[in-house]
């Protein structure tokens, strides 16, 4: 661990602090402003014309309805454009169609906002299905996160003047302004900004060349810039290449890197300001972010320790190891780029790697697992991970209530039986799927034979994959050859129930909590911010994912380790 | 009411594909041409007569001992631009110990220092352009010998080439190897042809 890393890790911090409040204002009048500017209104109302949407607010069932179908309907769309993309344009290196379990994965992959990446985007993806399948449902996808976040933070923070009012919002015009107002001039901007530290944006062929020594080269080229951009804007995490961001055409320079960091995180944080603002507690709003940041600093600190540790392997060889565990890793980053990455990668639920994972230290690599196991929640997906926080403060508000023997109250509003039910539903669906999943795919030829690494390490690479799908994170122990039937189906299924039964979960929430009556707050109120609410929460959410999950860490990473230290291998 | 939702996801549907998918991309990509024209098309290196030989980008695969060694790859068969990716092998597989172990033996020769770890793994990319400093000035002797030239010589180029942390915050000191590659055949002429 260097200095310099330190000072990398802290200025991240710091940027993140100051850019939270002006963001999430500007995300505030975006969403919840009542008298938009007039040249706004007359644009939207264009738009709204055009696909025939009347603004009128929706049911959080209709709200539901009207989510699933949009994202089913891009589903659909991304699966027929690769099994056709052989027929379509921009396709110079003549790709054969996308083989059906592979695309219906993919599809469902990019819809549900994970990114799970079972193919090798340079060698199976045509430009067309880059941009017009998986660009596109890039912004789709981070918009709905955000819509789904708004519908439920309405829903819980609305003061009905009329109980009969019981609407959330209205999905597709709150779509719409996450597309037009956040995510596509941002991207335009982030875009440009990568290209001019040499991410690469063109539609050429791959380039064959001849190198300095003589030998044959071939370079994949691209439309890149504009997909790495919502890629990181999003939390979406689904490179062009292969490699991720570890490919020098995407991420090529340490300041594209930390810009890469930043982007992940931006608008989640900002989020937490536009929730204080929305429930018009901003302490409350602070307080969460704050929960946050801690766990962040933890990880972060530990996964930059543990990678720069040597390895005892190779200790009895003629090697400097001064730099730490190199491997899978990026000269120009170091290991505290990766650290960062990695952390925000997973923490996030982009889940993009500009390292390979798979090749971190068996404790590195459990931070990054842990950080997806605990919910998606240490800022998470745009949106997506604000939506989780809120299912642990409502646990929290809870049992703090049992704690004193008292109905526990959250901005006003009574927490009750079907409230608590719906929380803890949606905490406990994650370990049902990933657990269930990895179990089976240990016991089964099927699944133990897509393993690389075997040993406590294949069962990180399984335990990975289905964390990974079920969290919609959508990085990968990429080891584990994921492109089989047996893998494709289940994660697919994986990733599916991952997103649309837990947004299920929240809006059922949303709509009992929308017409509650409003309780004066008392002295029996338990607080939602300050010092004791942020370490209630953070310890809540640390004990739902360390209890739950406690066997399979230690048979996988912590018996690693031991391995490791003994000089074993496998 | 579900005829009509239908029917807005439907027009919906395309209309940010349109927005998103086509004209979001082609815009950055005809700004980005004009802006940005070298690096958008991948940062290329061209020689005298006008032939790309490489990207200042992305790594090549040296194997003549007169030039510098670039990292292992385990991108294709070595540095192979069109199909990245890392080992993914993980911290306790034997491959990787038996890859290590057969590298050191290929590149150690009668060298005494120690090794500097970056020249023994691969990277995430496969493509890695860099080697640190340290890695660089471990093969300078090699390089004085092979080339026939001063030691002081190669560890001054090596100096000169060796890029800081990017705004002196960002990153790691680094050697790209391509260049350094190319300014050694430029002050040194190229590598005897081998018999």
């Amino acid at each position: 661990m260097t200095l310099s890393g330190w000072i990398q890790i802290g200025l991240l911090f710091t940027l993140i602090l100051a850019c939270t409040k002006p963001l999430g204002l500007y995300l505030y009048t975006i969403y919840e402003n009542k008298t938009p500017s007039k040249l706004r209104l007359s644009f939207e109302k264009k738009v709204f014309k055009l696909c025939g949407i009347t603004i009128e607010g929706q049911t959080w069932k209709n709200y539901f309805f009207s989510l699933f179908l949009f994202n089913i309907m891009g589903l659909y769309i991304v699966f027929i454009i690769q099994l056709f993309q052989n027929y379509l344009p921009l396709n110079p290196q003549n790709l054969p169609s996308v083989p059906w379990d592979l695309a219906l994965n993919t599809a469902v992959s990019f819809a549900t906002h994970t990114n799970w990446q079972a193919y090798g985007g340079e060698t199976v993806i045509s430009y067309f299905t880059q941009m017009a399948g998986l660009t596109w449902q890039n912004f789709s996808a981070a918009a709905t996160g955000m819509a789904a976040f708004f519908a439920l933070a309405r829903g819980i923070t609305r003061h009905a003047k009329n109980e009969d009012d019981i609407t959330v919002g209205n999905f597709w015009v709150d779509l719409i302004r996450s597309i037009l107002y956040v995510f596509l001039p941002g991207c335009f901007i982030l875009a440009l900004l990568f290209v001019s530290q040499g991410v690469i944006q063109n539609l050429s062929a791959t380039l064959e060349i001849v190198t300095l020594e003589g030998a044959k080269q071939s370079l994949a080229m691209g439309p890149v810039a504009s997909q790495e951009a919502i890629k990181l804007l999003g939390t979406n995490g689904g490179g062009f290449f292969n490699a991720n961001s570890a490919h020098p055409f995407e991420n090529p320079t340490p300041f594209s890197n930390f810009m890469q960091i930043l982007s992940l995180v931006l608008i989640p944080a900002a989020l937490t300001y536009t929730y204080g603002k929305i429930a018009k507690k901003s302490k409350h709003g602070w307080s969460l972010l704050a929960a946050m940041i801690l766990m962040s600093l933890i990880s972060v600190s530990l996964i930059y320790h543990f990678e720069s540790q040597s390895s005892p392997l190779f200790s009895h060889l003629p090697v400097h190891q001064g730099m730490g565990n190199m491997e899978g890793k990026e000269v120009r980053f170091g290991i505290s780029g990766a650290s960062m990455f990695s952390n925000f990668a997973t923490g996030t639920s982009g889940g993009p790697a500009n390292a390979m994972y798979d090749s971190f230290m068996p404790l590195g690599g459990m931070i990054l697992l842990i950080n997806m196991l605990l919910g998606e929640v240490i800022f998470g997906g745009v949106g997506m991970g604000l939506f989780g926080m809120l299912m642990f403060v409502i646990i929290s508000v809870f049992i703090a209530g049992l704690m004193v023997g008292r109905t526990p109250e959250y901005l006003g509003k009574k927490i009750e039986g079907k409230e608590v039910r719906f929380a803890i539903l949606y905490v406990a669906l994650y370990p049902l799927i990933i657990l269930l999943g990895t179990a089976w795919s240990i016991l089964a030829p099927y699944g133990l034979s897509s393993l690389q690494n075997v040993g406590p390490h294949g069962l990180s690479e399984i335990l990975y994959a289905y964390t990974s799908a079920t969290q919609n994170n959508g990085s990968a122990f990429a080891g584990l050859n994921a492109n089989t039937y047996w893998y494709n189906i289940t994660l697919a299924l994986a990733m599916f129930i991952g997103r649309f039964v837990p947004i299920y979960l929240g809006f059922a929430i949303a709509g009992s909590m929308v017409n509650k009556k409003i309780v004066f707050t008392s002295s029996g109120t338990f607080p939602t911010q300050g010092f004791l609410f942020v370490m209630l929460l953070v310890g809540v959410i640390l004990i739902v994912g360390a209890l739950t999950f406690f066997p399979a860490l230690a048979l996988g990473p912590f018996i690693e380790s031991v391995d490791l230290l003994q000089g074993k291998t496998f | 009411m579900i005829k009509k939702e239908i029917i807005i996801a439907v027009k919906l549907s395309f209309l940010t594909l349109f927005l998103t998918g086509l004209i979001y991309p082609l815009l950055v990509t005809g700004i980005s041409s004009f802006l940005f024209p070298k690096k958008s098309q991948g940062s290329l290196i061209y020689d005298e007569r006008q032939k790309v030989i490489g990207s200042e980008l992305i790594g090549q695969n040296f194997k003549k001992p007169s030039y510098f060694f670039p990292r292992p790859s385990a991108a294709g068969n070595g540095y192979d631009g069109a199909a990245s990716g890392g080992s993914n092998l993980g911290p306790t597989s034997k491959v990787l110990v038996k890859r290590v172990e057969e590298r050191i033996q290929e590149i150690k020769k009668d060298n005494p220092e120690l090794i500097p770890i970056d020249l023994l793994t691969a990277s995430g990319s496969g493509l890695d352009p860099h080697i640190t400093p340290r890695a660089a000035k471990w093969q300078a002797m090699r390089i004085a010998a092979q080339r026939g030239v001063s030691l002081r010589r190669i560890l001054t180029l090596v100096d000169n080439l060796t890029e800081p942390p990017q705004f002196h915050i960002w990153g790691e000191p680094r050697i790209n190897v391509l260049k350094l590659n190319l300014s050694l055949d430029q002050f040194f002429g190229p590598p005897a042809v081998s018999p």
